[in-house]
């Protein structure tokens, strides 16, 4: 529980790139569009992250987030457009794109009767990790995420946070190259949250690509180091977060202007704290129907 | 609480990146592709929840106590009216028939019941879309998934052997016959679990899964050979028992009752007691002869020739077995990639 990121370190099945991140392109969108019958979800998104990178992904819900997202994890193909992660193309391997990605949806369920190492075991099987490795990366990332103590306790039995970080360390079991996390902070206490922040900066310091959707705009903009703003399909602003921060208060005042300049009416009603996240997630028919 | 990060510790390293290091430079292709086919953790994930929970430990003592009575009955009452030593042999041959029907039954009640939540409990819990996202391609979610719930049918069945050795220790049973029961079960099994894994990908809901499941059951098992008799009585009104040829007896060797008929009365003489005898003669329209001795149990399949009518009905549900699970990985594709 007190270990720290550098304790675990020693042991963790995880990689890292030694000394700078390696130049290149992790994730590269150009033009995604996705429709969903006569709905557009996303409407020619077009951006790219570095290895190291933490790209932040603002909008209201119904923006396309989610379907972004969706469609970067190889679990759905764009109908324009072309996308590759890693250099494998989403459309055209997607079983090696999901090889290469840790994928975190917003909304999730677990095997309730599974138990805490079980649960990742059973992914890491997926992966078709050695067993020894598997065994390695199950211990570690657990103790990673606080969980160590809850190896052997039935999921029924851990809080909604508790299983939020499950499913992130399931996320990282394969120590995947580029981490995609859809509101991974719902749900989570504000000291669980700051953890995740923390993490996530780690993951990016340690040369993985991350894409991260929030709600919570202020802490979007503290963990990324490029932001994009996703506005119904469409990336209104993308860049380095300082850059594009630069003039304007912050993330939430650059979003609503952005927004509201696309939209005279405005959006829905953008979150902008609190409990963001918290049923806001948007899915498929979400996106379809808006 | 997460362990704390601090900026400047790396997560450590591994010997490789885990995901592309996981076939020994040692291992032969052979081996490479035996244990690629074999490989499926979603096998082992089925049967270790399935086992875990009440459920598994209350249906097979619920499933051994009425195999269990139906053999005490059967033998029961087939010894009370068999005084003659000489007949002992004929009990044998009637406990098996009776206890392979109790079997049928059972299992066929029960695997739409194991199969139906299986792709559809995991989308109504929110655990299909983290499967989805792993390399684990739909037809080895499919397959896994079907083989964890043979594998429970097979361990109900192979639970009820004791059973079957009374019939064996009794004289009226054979190892062949013994053998054709089994893979008699496993293709109409197989085929009902098929169909009930098409109803689970298809449809969002496990109560909607499972009725269709069991109406898909019941078409299967009745449709045919209604299908059958309307067909007679259409074509040949007044005519009452022909079967067994053409078009119509390829029909009725589709349901899996016509073809445990002729199995179990097919290695039983006509009329000693078998329970299904009764129950589908009562049942069946008069198109259908269901006691006719093992000559009569044929159907012919056109250029394949006559067949015993249980070879065919094996053969057809296999190919409907085929049929539905090939439609279910393609189902669950178009889903896993809309």
């Amino acid at each position: 529980m007190s270990a720290s990121l550098g304790t675990v370190a020693a042991q963790s099945g995880l990689t890292q790139v030694d000394g700078e991140p390696a130049p290149g392109v992790a994730l590269r969108a150009e033009g995604l569009v996705k429709r969903f019958g006569a709905a557009v979800a996303l409407a020619g998104v077009s951006f790219e992250v570095a290895p190291g990178e933490v790209f932040g992904l603002a909008g209201a819900n119904g923006a396309g987030k989610t379907t972004l997202l969706k469609v970067l994890a190889g679990l759905c193909r764009p109908d324009e457009g072309w996308a590759e992660v890693a250099g494998a193309d989403v459309a055209t391997e997607p079983v090696r794109v999901r090889q290469l990605v840790g994928y975190m949806p917003d909304r999730f369920g677990v095997y309730e009767s599974m138990t805490a190492g079980e649960y990742l075991s059973f992914y890491a099987s997926c992966y078709r990790l050695p067993r020894q490795h598997a065994e390695r990366a199950v211990t570690d990332l657990l103790a990673l995420m606080g969980l160590a103590a809850k190896r052997d306790e039935q999921l029924n039995a851990l809080s909604q946070g508790m299983k939020q970080r499950l499913c992130l360390a399931r996320a990282l079991v394969h120590d995947p190259e580029v981490l995609l996390l859809d509101e991974p902070a719902a749900g989570l206490d504000p000291r669980a949250r700051a953890e995740l922040r923390e993490l996530v900066a780690a993951l990016g310091e340690m040369g993985k690509a991350v894409v991260i959707s929030s709600q919570i705009l202020a802490e979007l903009a503290e963990v990324s180091t490029s932001i994009g703003i996703l506005h119904e399909g469409v990336m209104v602003a993308s860049g380095n977060a300082e850059q594009l921060l630069a003039g304007s208060e912050g993330l939430e005042e650059l979003f609503l202007s952005l927004t509201e300049r696309e939209d005279p009416e405005g959006p829905a009603g953008p979150t902008t704290g609190g409990l963001a996240g918290e049923g806001t997630g948007e899915d498929e028919e979400g996106a379809a129907t808006k | 609480m997460m362990a704390a990060p601090t900026a400047t510790a790396p997560l450590g390293n591994a010997p490789a990146s885990t995901g592309r290091a996981r076939r020994s430079p040692t291992a032969g292709g052979a081996s490479r592709l035996i244990s690629s086919l074999v490989w499926n953790p979603v096998i082992a994930k089925e049967l270790r929840l399935r086992m875990r929970g009440w459920h598994t430990a209350l249906l097979l003592t619920g499933y051994l106590c009425v195999i269990g009575g139906v053999g005490y009955l059967g033998y029961s009452g087939i010894a009370a009216s068999s005084s003659d030593v000489v007949q002992v042999g004929g009990t044998g041959s009637s406990l098996f028939t009776g206890l392979a029907a109790a079997v049928m039954v059972s299992v066929a009640l029960v695997i739409p019941g194991l199969v139906a939540p299986s792709v559809s409990g995991e989308r109504e819990r929110g655990t299909l879309e983290l499967l989805l996202a792993t390399p684990l391609r739909p037809a080895r979610i499919v397959v896994g998934k079907l083989v964890a719930a043979l594998a429970l049918v097979g361990f109900l069945v192979l639970a009820c052997a004791p059973l079957f050795c009374v019939a064996y220790l009794l004289g009226g049973v054979g190892v062949r016959e013994a053998l054709e029961l089994v893979a008699f079960i496993f293709v109409g099994t197989s085929c009902l679990a098929a169909l009930s894994m098409l109803a689970s990908v298809s449809l969002r809901r496990v109560p909607a899964a499972t009725v269709v499941s069991y109406l898909a059951m019941l078409v299967l098992a009745a449709g045919p050979f209604t299908a059958a008799y309307v067909w007679q009585a259409v074509a040949t009104p007044g005519s009452p028992t022909v079967t067994g040829t053409g078009g119509q007896g390829v029909l009725e060797a589709v349901s899996p009752i016509m073809g445990a008929d002729a199995l179990l009365n097919s290695n039983s003489a006509c009329g000693t007691g078998g329970l299904l005898t009764p129950i589908v003669g009562n049942l069946a329209p008069p198109v259908i002869n269901t006691c006719g001795g093992p000559s009569q149990y044929t159907t012919n399949l056109g250029p394949l020739g006559n067949w015993q009518t249980w070879e065919a009905t094996l053969a057809i549900d296999g190919v409907v077995a085929i049929g539905a699970l090939g439609t279910s990985v393609l189902v669950l594709t178009k889903r896993a990639l809309p």
